[in-house]
Formats: structure tokens, C-alpha cells, sequence
């Protein structure tokens, strides 16, 4: 039996090629009316056996497939007593055609327009057994509802204030998953899901929903069982998400009413948020919907502003037209080792670095460099270039430089000295240079320009470190385990708002 | 995503952008049919870095016949916040939902079914597609807050959840692609096709090298790719010249090979082998004019002078204990995350552009519960060292460190949760994260919902995360670009937007 079963399901497929079948019949007949096209005559006698030979077939497998059961209802009926009159009908055209020419010549009209409108029908109603009898109507515009008598879809209600619990909340999950097998059209065990009604009546072991108790009722039963028990709904489908049985289960205990608004069901706050989003579905992957809060504590006022002020930066320097720095001075650096490049394409300032980092500069270098372009030199790098405080003492005259690298090399307390005549120096970075010392904190202290410093690895103790950021609270000093400022919470991995994960 | 319609194709040759010499020499092939020979020799002489002017480069004891290396631009439209990348990319797609992105409701519904309305219509992999249950799966360790930004991360990244508040996260991400290789290619090119130019060679296009003795493009593997393919299109020049691909240093003892002389040749032998092609090559160019011809040149005098650079660069014999002892044990070992982090800083020291290391082997989807923590293991004390290495020597400010996959990891289970499960690939969101070069610390950007399943908040690709990577090297990702088969390319392809929001405002680095 079975099997049976199995090629009864063929039927859905098979269907398909008497209905292509007879559209073709009924074309070519047209095309060879009243003896025109002489030459499409062959192909007729063929497509009205293979319309004939079809029809019977998928008649047959319909009624395997009947067999299976949980078909009920005037659909199913009509759909079948339609089904086998094309049969008969296409079988009939095929036989007058071929042994009863004059006599089919009468009837031929007649037998075409009678197929192709049993088609139509017969198709129509398969589709709302296997689609349910919503489905080619559910996104028509309302004239066609209308006609198709159903209830036109007015804008979806969004608010706890407006919806429904039923039409809103319950009825389109009851269309989306139960409305296959439940609807007017095929109620399997003799439930009609599709009205509230319906819903209301139950099926034939009775009703489904006793109002007020969802622990008494059929439906939250099934639905909440094991995908593997017997008695389980959806059958054979995924089950409700846990959202979906959470808001049924409530809506039934609160009375399973209709003509209500939710809000004044006064649901508790975990099915408010449930319906809230079925009401307001999110757009899927990816889409943006509402930003929502920051959870880090970052304020999103604060951030908006600074990204506005970041890109009124950038089309400010869009702006800016080129500008081209001096090539002789230019020419001057790259003959010493270094490499130079304009800050950017409006800003002729100069961002130095060593074109082959690690390999030293002599005193005569940096003295070249310095003459070359004194007021052009916006940042420098002199890191790991084997430098002494007298090889370095020449960059007193950049005026204009904001930051500079000096890790790596061999300096002490004496170069700060130095790096104070820098009128506009923001950041230092002394990383590695152990001759630094506690010793020259207080020259470290008196760079007013300063913003930021970097002293690890060198010789400045914690208490160094403690001195300056008293002298200095504005500045960052970055110094590894040390550090101070700004720069020195990363280091703290178990601070106060430390919290445990709550599960 | 925008279709941007500002300027596109109009390259902004002003301030000091340097003479484009590679379109100059197409040009002269151009002319060729005109003028007759005489433009292309004078073009060869510049291109090959012969002039005076360039000969005189370098320090005695060094090799340096070329001019530094600025690229075709020398500098962008903006002020450089970095100044060089350090590019992780986590192999296989890392599961950002067990590591970062924190959902309460994941520990509370672990094993149910994921609700119908959270799934939607979201594109799924077709190797968990025909799943009949889509459950929860919660993560794989528990989740603290950390730092002063209390960012939530797993107890599997120990080390990692020290430095937070260095990190600018992007919980945001979202992709089209499920596939490891075209979601790859389509994160570093821009194109999910191979063919284009990947994000390393466009910046060294733009911007050159910062030393003239290594690419100014470097890419180190580590790890097993697990069946993920590791392709070579993600570091690939495409139609730029090709002396802008990735340099691949190999993973074992010896980054190069070959790179020696053969015994009984000489430096000055191989130097005089060189001068004798290259005077071959003019001869070249003037008959045949092709541009090609300099970028091969330049090539040989690159591994030329690699043999000096790069036996140096992973000689650690000069880092202290204390340094190495914060990459952790895996340091010594060639072909580890850590060593390829160590490495990667040296470069970065000596001005290497753009590095990418490929941490392989997070396609985990099955027996996550084993594979994820040994590889978090290899990946959390390096990573974090790494920022903090690059922190304490004041190089972080300019260095910007971008690390995450090419997708992410679905919240539910792949497989039987009872058994070797593990979770499939996701577009719908995952989380990456920056730090240094000009990122605002301690912020993270986006919203997922719930399940961590769909992007809630300030959604972002990949065409705006390089965007942000080129604004922050000065650059406008809507005027880098390259005249090809007669249309101007951009690494962002016709999208991307800036996301000002992760771009620290407190003060650049050239105010």
C-alpha cells in the first residue's frame, strides 16, 4: 500500500503535462482552423493521443494518492469528478478525431473550449488543496479579495494599542503554519483553522481551545510536544518557536477573546515584547532597523558628534588645493637617507623618516636635514639611528615639529634640554634609551606643547613616573606596566565594573 | 552601500604626488607610434632609479640604488592618522558569537529551536540548509566584561580581554558571501571574483614603502587551512604592475628561499649580474616598450637587497626575554601565529606598508567545543601581545591593526548538538576589530540582535571597512584608482562608505 502512496504523490508532478498538453492541443486546433496551416495537421494527431494517454495516467495517480487519505471536503470532490470528466473528455476528442473526422469537425469548438475551461478549474482547485485556499489571494490587491470573498487587508496594525489579539497576533501564525492541513478546504481531522470560528468549533475529537485554560487546551498541547511524538502539530513541519507558544499559550488563558485590543489585555512584559516584534518584524540579513543603545556605555550623542566633526575634516582637506613642497628640499634629505613625504596633498609640511630604518645617521646628517628645512618638518622619525645627545642637539631649530621618534637610541637627560626649545612638540617617544632618567622629569614637566610621552625602557622608576604625572596631569605618559593617563586603563583586566555573566 | 557618483575616475595628480611613473611609461609606449623611440629611453632611465639624483640614496655598507620608494602618490588627500596596516585574517570565519558578541538569550535557550520570525529569509550555507532544526547553541565558555569600556569577551581569549580598551570592535559586519574563497577575495579586493588588485597592493600603489630595502607588501601564514582554500588572489597586484603583490615570506626556518648566493659567487658578482640585465632590460624597452619590463627590474634589485634585509628581520637575537616571553612559547617555533606577530612587528618597525598574516584554521563545523579553544589558544596571547608590544613603544598611534574573518558563524548548531557539533558559515553579522592607527578605543560600533543572529544597528561591509582603512591612511577611497580596460577600478568597486564613527576625533596625529 505504500507504494501506492509513494506514486500517488507523483500526481502533483504528473499533473502537469495534460494541462501543458491541452493548451497546446487547443492552440494548434486554432491555428489550423478552417483548413489553415496545412502543416501543422500531423503534429494534432500525435498531441491529442499524448493529452489522451496523460490525463488517464495522472487520473490514476490522483486517485493513488487520494488514497492516502486526510483529503475531505467539496474540493477535493469537485477537483476529482473534474479531473476524470478531462479524461473522458480529451479520451473521446482523441477517438472522434481519428475515426469520426466530420463528426469532430462539428464538435470540435465545443470539446476545446470544454477542456481548457475543466483545466482552469480543475488546476485552480488542486492548488488550493496542496496551497491552501488562501494562497494565489494572499497579496492580491483588495478588489480581487473582495470578489474571491475574503476580508480585504487593511495597513497591519504596529501598536499593542491597535492590534487585535486574534486577526493581528494569533491568526496570521494559524495562516503561516496550520492552514495547509486545516482550512476550509482541507480539514484534516475535521478542523478548520482559517476562522476564528472555526478555531472556536474544534475538530472531530473535539474542540481545541477551552478559553481560559491553556493547560486543558488540544491545540497547546500538541504544539508544545516532541517533534517525535505522535500527537505532535505542526506534523512534518519545523515546530512554533518558543515565542510563538509562549504568546498562544497566553492569549488562551487570557480568554482566547477576539474584537479586543491587546493593550487592554494587559499582557505581561515578555509577551508585550514578543508581539511588539512579531507586529514589527525586523528586516533580515542585515538591513538596518533602529540603533539601539550602545551597551558599553559609549554615549551615542557624543560619538555622532565626533563623526561629524571627522568628516567635516576630511572634506575640508577634500578641499584643499595641491600643493607641491619644495623638491630642492626634498632632494636635500633623500642625499642624506632620509625619505620625506608631504603631510598630505593640500599641507606642504614634511613627515620624515629614515629610508633605510636602523641604519644610522651621522651629526653631519641631521645637520643637513636641519638646514634644509627647518620650518618644513612636521613629524620626525629618529628611531633606532644610533644617535648621541650631541648628534641630535641640530633639531632645536624645527620649529614647526609636533612629533618625534627618538626611540632606540643612545640619549640621556641631556637631550631633553634640548627637546624643550621645541616650540609645538606634542609627543615624544624615548622608548629604549636607558640614559633617561628620574633626572630629567623636571625638563619633561616644562614642555608646554606636550601631550603624550613614551618612557618604557628607558631609566625613569615608578616614582619618576609618579612625579611627573603630579607635575604634568595633563599628560599621557606611556610607559608599559606603568603608565599613566589616558593611555593607562588597558592595563587594569579586572577593574570595578568588573560583572559576572548571569547564566 | 552608495553608489558613489563623486568623482569618480579623477585621479588627483597635485601637492607633491610624485611623477606616475608607471602610467608614464604606458603613456610613452602610447607614443611610440608618433614619436619614434626617443621618449621611451628617457622614461627607462627614470623608472630604473639611474638619474644623479637617485644614485646617491642609501648609507655606505648598504645597498640602495633606488630612490625611496613614495609610491605613485607619496601621500593622500588627508592627513595620515596611519601610517602602516598590520591585517589579521582569522582563516575559516572565527566564531565572533562564541568570542565577542555576547547574548544572554543564546545561554537561556541553548538546545531549543531558533524562533521562525529570528531565522526570516537569511541566505544559509547549503551545508546546514536541509537541517530540520535550527537550536541554539550557546557559547563555548562563559563571558566577562572587561576595561573601562566593559566589552564582553570569552574566557577563551584570556589575554585578549587585557587590552579592550586598545580595541575599537565592529559588531556590525555583514556579508553576501558564504563561501570561505569568495568572500575572501571580495574582502580584499572588493570583488568576489579574483582578478583585482587586493588591498595591500593598492596601498603600496598609492603610497609606497617606508623602507627601500623591503616590499612594501608582506604576507606570513600560520596554522592548517582545514580544506579552506588559502588564495593568492587575496594578495594579488591584478592589473596594477605587478611589483605591488604580496611578498609571501614562506613559514618555515628559512622566510625566503634561495635567498643566498650560491657558493662561490660574490655580493659584487650577483650586483655586476644585475647591472648587466638591467642594461639588457633598456635595450628591451626600447624596442619593445613595455612597462612590464621595470617592474620585473625592480623586482630583482627588491630580492637583491632582501638578501641583506630579511635574514635580519627574523633574527630575534636582539629582542629581550621580557618581549618574547609576552608572545608566549610559540615564538621560537617557525610557522606559528606568534612568531608571524613578533615578525610582523619588526617589520612594522622598519616601515613595511602593509602586512597580512593569515591565522588559518577556524572553519569549525564540527567538534567546535575542541578545535575553537585550541585555537584561540595558538591566537589570544600573540594577538593581544601584539597590541601591547606595539603599544609601549609608541608605535601603535600609527599602526593600525585590523583583525577578523570573511564571514561569521551561525548562533545555531551545525550537526547533532548531542554530538562533534560545531556552527555553519553566516553573513548575517559578525564582529571584527581595530586598533591604533587613529581608531577611537574602547568604542564598538553596530547592534546585533538577540540571537546574534541579524544586524540591528549601523550595518557595515567590508567596501566600508576598506574605505575606513584607506581614510585613516590618508587616502580617498573614491579617487585611488587605475584606468583598466577602459574603466577607472577602486578597491571599494562602486561602494563603501567612510564610518567616521570609529575614527578617533580626539586630536590627529598631525594636528
Amino acid at each position: 500500500m505504500h507504494f501506492i502512496y509513494f506514486l500517488g504523490r507523483f500526481h502533483v508532478l504528473a499533473v502537469h503535462l495534460p494541462i501543458t498538453l491541452i493548451l497546446v492541443v487547443a492552440a494548434l486546433e486554432w491555428l489550423t482552423r478552417q483548413g489553415r496551416r496545412p502543416d501543422l495537421e500531423p503534429a494534432l494527431g500525435l498531441a491529442w493521443a499524448a493529452t489522451a494517454i496523460t490525463a488517464i495516467g495522472t487520473v490514476i495517480l490522483g486517485y493513488m494518492h487520494f488514497a492516502e487519505g486526510g483529503f475531505q471536503g467539496a474540493t477535493v470532490e469537485a477537483h476529482r469528478a473534474l479531473g476524470t470528466t478531462i479524461a473522458v473528455v480529451s479520451t473521446v476528442g482523441w477517438i472522434m478525431r481519428s475515426q469520426a473526422a466530420i463528426l469532430f469537425q462539428k464538435a470540435r469548438t465545443a470539446i476545446v473550449v470544454l477542456l481548457v475551461a475543466l483545466v482552469v478549474v480543475t488546476g485552480h482547485l488542486g492548488g488550493n488543496l496542496t496551497h491552501g485556499s488562501g494562497y494565489l489571494v494572499q497579496y492580491a490587491p483588495n478588489f480581487i479579495r473582495e470578489m474571491a470573498g475574503l476580508a480585504p487587508i487593511g495597513p497591519r496594525a504596529t501598536t499593542l494599542a491597535a492590534a487585535d489579539p486574534y486577526t493581528d497576533v494569533i491568526a496570521p501564525v494559524l495562516e503561516q503554519r496550520c492552514s495547509q492541513c486545516h482550512s476550509s478546504s482541507q480539514q484534516k481531522g475535521g478542523l478548520d483553522m482559517s476562522t476564528y470560528a472555526g478555531l472556536m468549533k474544534g475538530g472531530g475529537e473535539g474542540p481545541v481551545i477551552v478559553k481560559g485554560n491553556a493547560k486543558g487546551s488540544d491545540l497547546i498541547r500538541r504544539v508544545s510536544l516532541p517533534e517525535t511524538d505522535d500527537d505532535y502539530m505542526p506534523k512534518e513541519h519545523p515546530p512554533l518557536t518558543a515565542d510563538q507558544i509562549a504568546v498562544f499559550t497566553w492569549w488562551v488563558d487570557a480568554g482566547a477573546k477576539t474584537g479586543v485590543k491587546v493593550a487592554a489585555l494587559d499582557p505581561p512584559q515578555n509577551i508585550q515584547t514578543i508581539i511588539q516584534n512579531e507586529l514589527n518584524p525586523a528586516p533580515g540579513g542585515g538591513a538596518a532597523g533602529e540603533v539601539a543603545q550602545q551597551s558599553n556605555g559609549v554615549n551615542n550623542k557624543d560619538i555622532e558628534a565626533a563623526a561629524k566633526k571627522i568628516a567635516q575634516e576630511a572634506e575640508l582637506s577634500e578641499a584643499q588645493t595641491p600643493k607641491q613642497a619644495d623638491p630642492s628640499v626634498i632632494a636635500h634629505l633623500v642625499a642624506v637617507g632620509f625619505m620625506a613625504r608631504q603631510v598630505s596633498q593640500g599641507d606642504t609640511h614634511l613627515v620624515v623618516s629614515p629610508a633605510l630604518p636602523g641604519s644610522g645617521f651621522s651629526a653631519g646628517d641631521i645637520q643637513t636635514l636641519v638646514s634644509a628645512s627647518n620650518d618644513q618638518v612636521i613629524d620626525l622619525n629618529l628611531a633606532d639611528s644610533a644617535l648621541s645627545d650631541s648628534d641630535i642637539a641640530p633639531i632645536a631649530r624645527l620649529t614647526a615639529l609636533t612629533h618625534l621618534r627618538l626611540d632606540d637610541n643612545k640619549l640621556t637627560d641631556k637631550s631633553l634640554q634640548v627637546l624643550g626649545s621645541l616650540p609645538k612638540l606634542v609627543e615624544v617617544n624615548l622608548y629604549d634609551n636607558p640614559g633617561i632618567t628620574d633626572a630629567g622629569i623636571q625638563a619633561l614637566a616644562a614642555m608646554k606643547s606636550l601631550r603624550r610621552v613614551y618612557l618604557f625602557q628607558t631609566g625613569v622608576t615608578k616614582a619618576g613616573i609618579a612625579k611627573l604625572h603630579k607635575l604634568r596631569p595633563d599628560l599621557e605618559i606611556d610607559a608599559g606596566d606603568m603608565s599613566v593617563g589616558a593611555g593607562g586603563a588597558a592595563q587594569n583586566p579586572d577593574p570595578p565594573g568588573h560583572q559576572e555573566q548571569d547564566h | 552601500m552608495k553608489r558613489s557618483s563623486k568623482r569618480d575616475g579623477a585621479i588627483s595628480i597635485g601637492g607633491s604626488d610624485l611623477k606616475d611613473v608607471i602610467d608614464g611609461a604606458r603613456r610613452s609606449f602610447l607614443m611610440k607610434a608618433g614619436l619614434g623611440l626617443g621618449v621611451g629611453a628617457v622614461a627607462a632611465a627614470d623608472v630604473l632609479g639611474i638619474t644623479p639624483a637617485n644614485a646617491t640614496i642609501g648609507q655606505p655598507g648598504q645597498v640602495g640604488r633606488n630612490a625611496p620608494n613614495l609610491g605613485t602618490k607619496g601621500t593622500g588627500v588627508y592627513p595620515a592618522r596611519a601610517k602602516r596596516v598590520i591585517y589579521i585574517h582569522m582563516l575559516g570565519a572565527n566564531s565572533t558569537v562564541d568570542l565577542w558578541d555576547n547574548k544572554p538569550t543564546l545561554w537561556k535557550l541553548n538546545g531549543q529551536p531558533m524562533p521562525q520570525s529570528e531565522l526570516g529569509t537569511q541566505k544559509l550555507s547549503s551545508m546546514s540548509s536541509g537541517q530540520t532544526a535550527f537550536l541554539c547553541a550557546a557559547p563555548m565558555a562563559p563571558m566577562h566584561q572587561y576595561g573601562q569600556s566593559g566589552v564582553w569577551v570569552s574566557d577563551l581569549l584570556p589575554h585578549m580581554s587585557g587590552i579592550v580598551d586598545d580595541l575599537c570592535f565592529i559588531r556590525s559586519m555583514y556579508t553576501v558571501q558564504l563561501n570561505h574563497d569568495p568572500a575572501g577575495v571580495l574582502m580584499h579586493t572588493g570583488f568576489q571574483l579574483p582578478g583585482r588588485p587586493s588591498d595591500g597592493a593598492w596601498i603600496s600603489y598609492a603610497l609606497g614603502n617606508d623602507n627601500t630595502n623591503l616590499p612594501s607588501f608582506i604576507v606570513m601564514t600560520s596554522g592548517v587551512g582545514q580544506g579552506v582554500p588559502l588564495d593568492t588572489a587575496d594578495w594579488s597586484a591584478g592589473f596594477l604592475p605587478s611589483e605591488f603583490q604580496g611578498a609571501e615570506l614562506r613559514s618555515g626556518v628559512d622566510p625566503v628561499l634561495y635567498l643566498n648566493n650560491l657558493g662561490g659567487v660574490t655580493s659584487q658578482e650577483r650586483r655586476k649580474l644585475l647591472d648587466s640585465l638591467s642594461d639588457m632590460a633598456k635595450a628591451d624597452y626600447r624596442s619593445s616598450q613595455d612597462p612590464d619590463i621595470f617592474s620585473r627590474i625592480r623586482q630583482y634589485e627588491m630580492a637583491y637587497r632582501m638578501q641583506h634585509s630579511v635574514p635580519e628581520i627574523v633574527d630575534f637575537s636582539d629582542e629581550p626575554k621580557s618581549v618574547m616571553d609576552m608572545y608566549g612559547p610559540d615564538v621560537i617555533q617557525p610557522g606559528t601565529f606568534a612568531r608571524n606577530c613578533l615578525i610582523a612587528r619588526r617589520l612594522s618597525e622598519r616601515g613595511v606598508k602593509f602586512i597580512t598574516l593569515y591565522a588559518m584554521g577556524w572553519d569549525h563545523h564540527f567538534q567546535l567545543t575542541t578545535l575553537l579553544p585550541a585555537r584561540c589558544k595558538e591566537f589570544d596571547q600573540p594577538a593581544a601581545a601584539l597590541i601591547r608590544d606595539l603599544k609601549q613603544r609608541g608605535m601603535l598611534e600609527d599602526t593600525l591593526v585590523v583583525c577578523g574573518s570573511e564571514f561569521g558563524r551561525t548562533p545555531f548548531a551545525q550537526g547533532s548538538i548531542a554530538g562533534a557539533w560545531g556552527r555553519d558559515h553566516h553573513g548575517g553579522n559578525y564582529t571584527w576589530w581595530m586598533a591604533g592607527g587613529g581608531t577611537r578605543a574602547g568604542y564598538t560600533h553596530g547592534e546585533t540582535d538577540d540571537f546574534s543572529y541579524n544586524v540591528v544597528g549601523k550595518p557595515t561591509t567590508t567596501y566600508d571597512l576598506n574605505a575606513t582603512m584607506l581614510r585613516l591612511l590618508g587616502i580617498d577611497h573614491e579617487r585611488l584608482t587605475y584606468l583598466y580596460l577602459g574603466r577607472n577600478y577602486r578597491l571599494t568597486d562602486q561602494f563603501g562608505d567612510v564610518v567616521n564613527e570609529v575614527i578617533d576625533s580626539s586630536g590627529s596625529s598631525l594636528s
